[in-house]
């Protein structure tokens, strides 16, 4: 004798629906595949300068390129990277990454130039990238008083 | 024509009835079921939902990968949160300067914005490789890499403090050595920018119009 028409084919087995899981755990992975590919082209791995407060701030929300001095052994530079493109640190390239900064800045007047370098790269090498800005910002012809390089530091001292 | 039909099917159900020994634990049908002895109370119920049941996908090991893949994107992407900048100004006291101009060439001649004040006069702190800073022309000194902070704030002249020897916009161009590492250089102008001085600046390549000046 059975209790119930609803219990007939035995205990119910609990289902719950998978779709909408799966389908945010993949926008998740499809929203963290790009932000990780947007920022390594940014971000190249090296160690920032650490600087004890002072002048350094947080960074607003302005239009910016990145110009990393990519590290080498002994304090030099392996190249100068602008987004995903890599200039040799040799005259031609340099003239190459004048040109596209000033190319990047007619584009977007109001542009901030961050550079990043490696806190044991050589000064000798680091000055060619700011050079490069002011450069390019001379050759761009947009209002000198706009556009502003920003040096990239660490927020505080690690070693305190 | 309906021998060669129900031929066909035993053949189909010999096939199913061998996929059913092939796996003990799959259902085939309710039909080949029924032929063979014992089974688990679960795949007996599995054997009266019929095929529909026995062919859902398993979505247990998709979804495992599906977070095994989220965590690692997580994990692993970097955010640039503890990174900061410092501001500067692309060489606001410098005259335009062609962009092709040598190295031998002479220096173009600076447009200072005060007429009282010349553009080389100007506190000129040089960066060592160890981070030793020596200070130029007016205050002649050496200063190692710790008390550069205090003492550049000592020599600031503000309203309402004694001493200091300097205007906060008088103009420091810091010389870092060719061999001087990047964080040497850039302790040095946050040194002077927290100290209160407003024009701070790199010093200028020889014939170009130069780097940044805070």
């Amino acid at each position: 004798m059975r209790a119930s028409r609803i219990h007939r084919r035995g205990p119910s087995t609990f289902e719950a629906n998978m779709t909408p899981l799966i389908d945010m755990a993949f926008l998740l992975i499809v929203f963290f595949v790009l932000v990780s590919q947007v920022a390594s082209a940014e971000f190249v791995e090296l160690a920032l300068p650490r600087t004890s407060s002072g002048a350094a701030t947080r960074p607003d929300d302005t239009q910016r390129i990145v110009v990393n001095v990519v590290p080498a052994r002994d304090g030099g530079a392996a190249a100068y990277r602008l987004g995903k493109r890599e200039f040799a640190p040799d005259e031609a390239g340099l003239r190459d990454l004048v040109a596209t900064l000033a190319r990047a800045m007619r584009d977007q007047p109001s542009v901030e130039v961050n550079v990043r370098a490696d806190r044991a790269t050589a000064y000798s090498w680091v000055r060619p990238a700011m050079d490069a800005v002011a450069d390019g910002l001379a050759e761009s012809g947009i209002d000198r008083s706009r556009a502003r390089v920003r040096l990239v530091v660490l927020g505080e001292r690690a070693d305190g | 024509m309906a021998d060669a039909a129900s031929a066909s099917r035993d053949q189909a159900i010999d096939a199913l009835r061998a996929m059913a020994a092939a796996m003990p634990g799959a259902t085939v049908g309710r039909r080949a079921r029924r032929g063979l002895a014992g089974g688990t109370r679960a795949s007996r119920r599995g054997a009266r939902r019929g095929l529909g049941g026995a062919l859902r996908t398993n979505m247990t090991p998709m979804i495992d990968v599906v977070f095994q893949l989220l965590v690692f994107f997580i994990a692993t992407t970097r955010y640039a949160s503890d990174e900061r900048v410092i501001s500067m100004e692309l060489a606001r006291r410098t005259a335009q300067a062609p962009a092709t101009a040598q190295a031998g060439d002479v220096p173009p001649v600076p447009a200072p914005q005060d007429p009282f004040v010349l553009d080389d006069e100007s506190l000129r702190l040089e960066v060592a490789a160890d981070g030793t800073v020596t200070a130029g022309a007016p205050l002649r000194r050496a200063f190692r890499a710790e008390e550069l902070r205090a003492s550049l704030a000592a020599e600031i002249r503000l309203p309402g403090r004694a001493g200091g020897m300097f205007e906060p916009a008088f103009p420091i161009v810091i010389a870092p050595a060719e061999n001087a590492p990047w964080e040497a250089a850039v302790e040095t102008l946050d040194a002077a920018v927290a100290a209160g001085f407003r024009n701070v600046g790199f010093e200028r390549r020889p014939g170009s119009a130069g780097a940044g000046r805070r």
